[in-house]
C-alpha cells in the first residue's frame, strides 16, 4: 500500500485538466504560473515515475529528483516535436499535450499502484 | 576494527565508508543534523550577500580590487562550510546531498546575481534569439545569425519558449527556472552515481565538491546554453539506468522503466551534439563493461539498447537534421584547436600568455589560477595511485559479487588522466575555448579518482602518527580541515581560470572603454531597429552589439568576420564598398564607444577576429566611424548617444558609388 500516491495521482490529472483549461481562457497570472510550472517540471515525470515504479521503489528524494528530471525531458521532447510539426509551439497546444498525455499516464499508473489491501496491480 | 582487517566487511566500513548493505545506503544509522544544514544555509546567505554587494560596487565604478576581494570572501563563505561538512565523517548521506544541492544552487545565485536583469553572456543571446524565432514564428529551424549550427539544437529553446507560452512569464525568467531545475538535476545526479560507483557517500560529496571546483561550473554552466540544460540531462539518464537496472531484470515487470530513460536520451540528442555523443560514448563503455563482466543477460541487453538508442538519436540528428553541425564542430573548433596545439607543441608557433590582455591583473588573482591547477596536478598521481590499488585489491569484487565494480573506476581513471593534457590547448589562441569546456566533461572522472584521494585523507590511518593532535577526534578533524580548505583553493582558483579578470563581477554602468556587455543605449536602438525598419534585416556590427541586434532587434546580423573593414578603413574606399556589397549589407550599426577604449579584454577585438591591429592600439580612431556621416551614400536614420544606425542600401545595390575623398574626414590619429 502505498498512502498518498493514488491521492497525488489524482492531484496530478486535475491539475493537468486545470492547465488545459487555462490555456484556453483568459486565467490569472499567478494561477498560469503555477500551473505552468508544475506541468514542465513536476506532473509528467510523476505520473511516468508512478507508472513504471509503482511499488515505491525510490525514496521521496528520489522520486522528487526523477519527477523534475524526466517532467524536464518530456517536456523539451514534446516542444520539439510540437513545433517541428505544423501544429506549431503554441500554449494551447503545448498545454493540450502536455495536459493530455499527462492525464492517460497517472490514469495508467493509479491501475498498476497496489491497492489498500496489499493485492498485486492489475496489470 | 582491525580484527576484521581482510574482510568485506571491514573495507566497507574502513577503506570506503560504506554500509554493509549492496544498495548505497551509506550512515544510514546517522542522522541529519539540521543545525549544521542551517548553519551552512546561513553561511551561504551570507556570502550571496557579499557577493551581491560586490556586483553592486562594481556596478556603480567602486574599485574593483576591492570589490573582487569582497566577491571571492562571498565565494568562500559558500564553498568552504559546505565542503567541511560534507567531508566529516558521521555524516548522514542525505545531509551530504542535502549540502551538495544547495551548494550548488547557492552557486547559480551568484551566477543569476552577476546578470539580475537580463541574459549578458556571449552565448545566452544566441539562444535567446532561438528562443525568439520560435515564440515568433511557433516552429523550429528559423536562421540564427549567431550561430547557425544552434537553431538546429532548439531543446532548450523549445522547452523555454513552452513556459514561456504556458506561465506569462519573460524568457528570462523562464531560463533562469529552466537552468535552475537543470542545476538541481547535475548536482544530485552527479552525487548519486558517484556514490553509486564508489559505494561511498563521503567520497561521492567530495566528488561533488571537485566537480563543482571546475572552471566553468559557476558561470559557464550556470548559463542560459544548450549544454547547461543536455549535460544534466544526460547525468539523469546515466542515474536512472544506474538506479533502475536492477528492476530491468526483472523482466516483464520492468519492461517500462528503461522506455522512460529513452525520453531524456532523445531530449540530450536534440538539445546539443557534444552531450549526445559523451552520453553515447559512456553507455557504450558501460555496456562493455557489463559484457567483459559477464552481467546478467537482461542487464546487458538495456545498457545495450540505451547505447543503440543514443548512438542511432544523436548521430541521425547530427548528420541528417543538423547539417551545419558537422563544419561547425569539426571544420570550426577541433581542427583549429588541434592543429595549434600541434604546431605549439612542435614549437612551430608561439604560446599565448595566460592571463594576458586588458588591465593589469593583480599577482593573487593569477597566483590563484596556478594554485588550483598546482593542487589538481599534484594530487592526482595520488588519486590515480589510489584508484589502482582499488582495482587491484579484490575488495571491488567482494564489494560487488563480481567484477562489474571495476569499470565505472577504471572509466574515472582514463577520464582523470587525460586532465593534464586537456590543459595544453589553453597556451594557444584558438583552443583555449575548447580546454575550458572540456573541464566540465574530464572533471566528471577527475572529481572521482581526487575524491578517493581526498576520503583516505580525511580518514584516520590506523598505525600512522598523529600529526595534529593526540586525540583521534581532533587529527581527523584536522585531515577533513585540510581537505576542505583545499579544494575551496582549488574552487576559487579555477574561478579565475574560467572567468576573465574584468568579467568576474558586473560591469559598470558607465563603463570607461569599450564595454563587454550589451549597453542600455545599443538595446534602444536595436528595438528601434525591429520597430521602424522591420526584423531580419541585413546588418553590420561590432561583435558585442550584434548580440543585441540579432535578440532585441531580430535582425540578421552578418558575421563579424566578413564586414570587419567597413568599420576599420578610413574612408569608404573601394574595400569597403566591396564588402558591403558582397556581404548584403543594408544597414551599419555604429557604436561610438569603439572610440573611448581597446576591445574587450576577454576577445581582444571589436568586430572580428581576423581584423588587424589587434591590441595594437588604445582605442579605434574616430575617422574610422566618422566616415559613414561624410558619404552622401549613406543616409542616418536613427542617431541616440553614441548609437548611430546608416542606411547604406544605396551603395549595397550599387545606385550610389561613395568617393573615397570625399569621405575622410580628417587625419587618423597615431596609435
Amino acid at each position: 500500500m502505498r498512502p498518498g500516491r493514488s491521492q497525488a495521482l489524482l492531484g496530478s490529472c486535475v491539475t493537468s485538466a486545470v492547465t488545459v483549461l487555462a490555456a484556453n481562457v483568459a486565467a490569472p497570472q499567478a494561477l498560469r504560473i503555477g500551473l505552468g510550472v508544475a506541468m514542465v517540471f513536476v506532473l509528467p515525470g510523476f505520473a511516468a515515475v508512478c507508472a513504471v515504479l509503482p511499488r515505491r521503489e525510490l525514496s521521496l528524494g528520489e522520486c522528487l529528483l526523477a519527477s523534475l528530471g524526466i517532467s524536464l525531458a518530456i517536456s523539451v521532447c514534446m516542444s520539439v516535436l510540437l513545433a517541428a510539426t505544423p501544429i506549431g509551439l503554441t500554449r494551447n497546444s503545448l498545454a493540450a499535450v502536455l495536459g493530455g498525455s499527462t492525464i492517460i499516464v497517472s490514469i495508467y499508473a493509479w491501475r498498476r499502484t497496489p491497492r489498500a489491501t496489499g493485492q498485486r496491480s492489475r496489470s | 576494527m582491525s580484527a576484521n582487517v581482510g574482510t568485506p566487511e571491514s573495507f566497507r566500513s574502513r577503506t570506503l565508508d560504506v554500509s554493509p548493505s549492496p544498495e548505497p545506503t551509506i550512515d544510514s544509522t546517522t542522522r541529519i543534523k539540521f543545525t549544521w544544514v542551517y548553519v551552512i544555509v546561513l553561511c551561504s546567505a551570507m556570502g550571496l550577500a557579499l557577493v551581491a554587494a560586490a556586483n553592486n560596487a562594481s556596478f556603480h565604478g567602486l574599485n574593483y580590487d576591492n570589490a573582487l576581494s569582497l566577491f571571492f570572501l562571498g565565494l568562500a563563505c559558500i564553498f568552504g562550510p559546505a565542503a567541511l561538512r560534507v567531508l566529516m565523517r558521521d555524516v548522514d548521506r542525505r545531509e551530504r546531498l542535502i549540502l551538495v544541492v544547495t551548494l550548488g544552487a547557492a552557486l547559480y545565485v551568484v551566477k543569476i546575481l552577476g546578470s539580475p536583469s537580463a541574459f549578458t553572456f556571449n552565448d545566452e543571446y544566441i539562444h535567446l534569439r532561438n528562443t525568439l524565432d520560435i515564440l515568433r514564428t511557433h516552429h523550429l529551424f528559423q536562421l540564427n545569425p549567431l550561430l547557425p549550427t544552434a537553431s538546429y539544437y532548439p531543446g532548450l529553446a523549445a522547452v523555454t519558449t513552452g513556459l514561456v507560452d504556458l506561465t506569462g512569464l519573460s524568457i528570462f525568467v523562464c531560463g533562469l527556472l529552466v537552468i535552475g531545475a537543470a542545476r538541481i538535476i547535475i548536482s544530485a545526479c552527479f552525487f548519486l552515481v558517484a556514490e553509486k560507483m564508489t559505494s561511498s557517500a563521503l567520497v561521492a560529496a567530495a566528488a561533488s565538491l571537485i566537480y563543482a571546483a571546475n572552471p566553468m561550473f559557476l558561470f559557464w554552466s550556470a548559463s542560459f546554453s544548450y549544454e547547461d540544460l543536455a549535460l544534466p540531462l544526460a547525468a539523469f539518464v546515466v542515474w536512472w539506468l544506474g538506479r533502475t537496472q536492477d528492476r530491468t531484470a526483472l523482466g516483464s515487470k520492468g519492461r517500462l522503466t528503461p522506455i522512460v530513460a529513452v525520453v531524456p536520451i532523445v531530449a540530450v540528442a536534440v538539445t546539443h551534439h557534444v552531450s549526445g555523443f559523451a552520453l553515447t560514448a559512456l553507455l557504450g563503455v558501460w555496456w562493455l563493461a557489463e559484457w567483459f563482466t559477464k552481467q546478467p543477460t537482461a542487464r546487458r541487453r538495456c545498457v545495450g539498447l540505451m547505447f543503440l538508442i543514443s548512438g542511432s538519436a544523436s548521430l541521425i540528428w547530427f548528420f541528417f537534421v543538423a547539417r551545419p553541425a558537422a563544419s561547425y564542430l569539426v571544420g570550426g573548433n577541433i581542427v583549429p584547436a588541434v592543429q595549434q596545439t600541434g604546431s605549439m607543441v612542435l614549437h612551430q608557433s608561439k604560446s599565448r600568455q595566460l592571463f594576458s590582455g586588458g588591465p593589469k591583473i593583480p599577482e593573487w588573482f593569477m597566483l590563484a589560477g596556478f594554485a588550483a591547477f598546482g593542487i589538481l596536478l599534484i594530487a592526482l598521481p595520488f588519486g590515480l595511485y589510489r584508484a589502482w590499488n582499488l582495482l587491484r585489491s579484490r575488495k571491488i569484487r567482494a564489494r560487488y559479487g563480481s567484477s562489474a565494480g571495476y569499470a565505472p573506476i577504471a572509466v574515472a581513471m582514463a577520464i582523470a588522466i587525460v586532465f593534464p593534457f586537456s590543459q595544453l590547448p589553453r597556451f594557444t589562441s584558438a583552443a583555449g575555448a575548447l580546454a575550458s569546456r572540456s573541464s566540465e566533461y574530464i572533471f566528471t572522472g577527475l572529481g572521482c579518482v581526487l575524491a578517493l584521494f581526498a576520503a583516505q585523507i580525511t580518514r584516520r590511518q590506523h598505525g600512522a602518527p598523529r600529526r595534529c593532535s593526540t586525540r583521534p577526534k581532533f587529527s581527523t578533524w584536522c585531515r577533513t580541515l585540510v581537505v576542505a580548505g583545499m579544494v575551496t583553493t582549488v574552487f576559487l582558483g579555477d574561478v579565475t581560470v574560467g572567468t576573465t579578470y574584468s568579467q568576474v563581477l558586473r560591469e559598470s554602468s558607465h563603463p570607461a572603454g569599450d564595454p563587454w556587455t550589451v549597453q542600455p543605449d545599443v538595446i534602444n536602438g536595436s528595438e528601434w531597429a525591429r520597430v521602424h525598419l522591420g526584423v531580419n534585416r541585413h546588418f553590420a556590427a561590432n561583435f558585442i552589439d550584434s548580440f543585441a541586434l540579432a535578440t532585441y532587434g531580430e535582425q540578421d546580423t552578418i558575421s563579424g568576420d566578413n564586414v570587419w573593414p567597413i568599420f576599420l578603413e578610413d574612408t569608404l574606399n573601394g574595400t569597403v564598398v566591396h564588402v558591403i556589397r558582397a556581404a548584403k549589407v543594408s544597414y551599419i550599426f555604429v557604436d561610438w564607444q569603439m572610440t573611448e577604449g581597446p576591445p574587450p579584454a576577454s576577445l581582444g577585438y571589436y568586430v572580428s577576429p581576423y581584423e588587424p591591429s589587434t591590441g595594437g592600439f588604445q582605442a579605434l580612431p574616430s575617422i574610422a566611424l566618422r566616415k559613414f556621416a561624410a558619404s552622401p551614400c549613406a543616409r542616418l536614420v536613427y542617431a541616440s548617444g553614441p548609437i548611430q544606425i546608416f542606411d547604406v542600401a544605396r551603395i549595397e545595390n550599387g545606385s550610389c558609388v561613395p568617393s573615397a575623398a570625399g569621405t575622410a574626414q580628417g587625419k587618423r590619429r597615431s596609435p
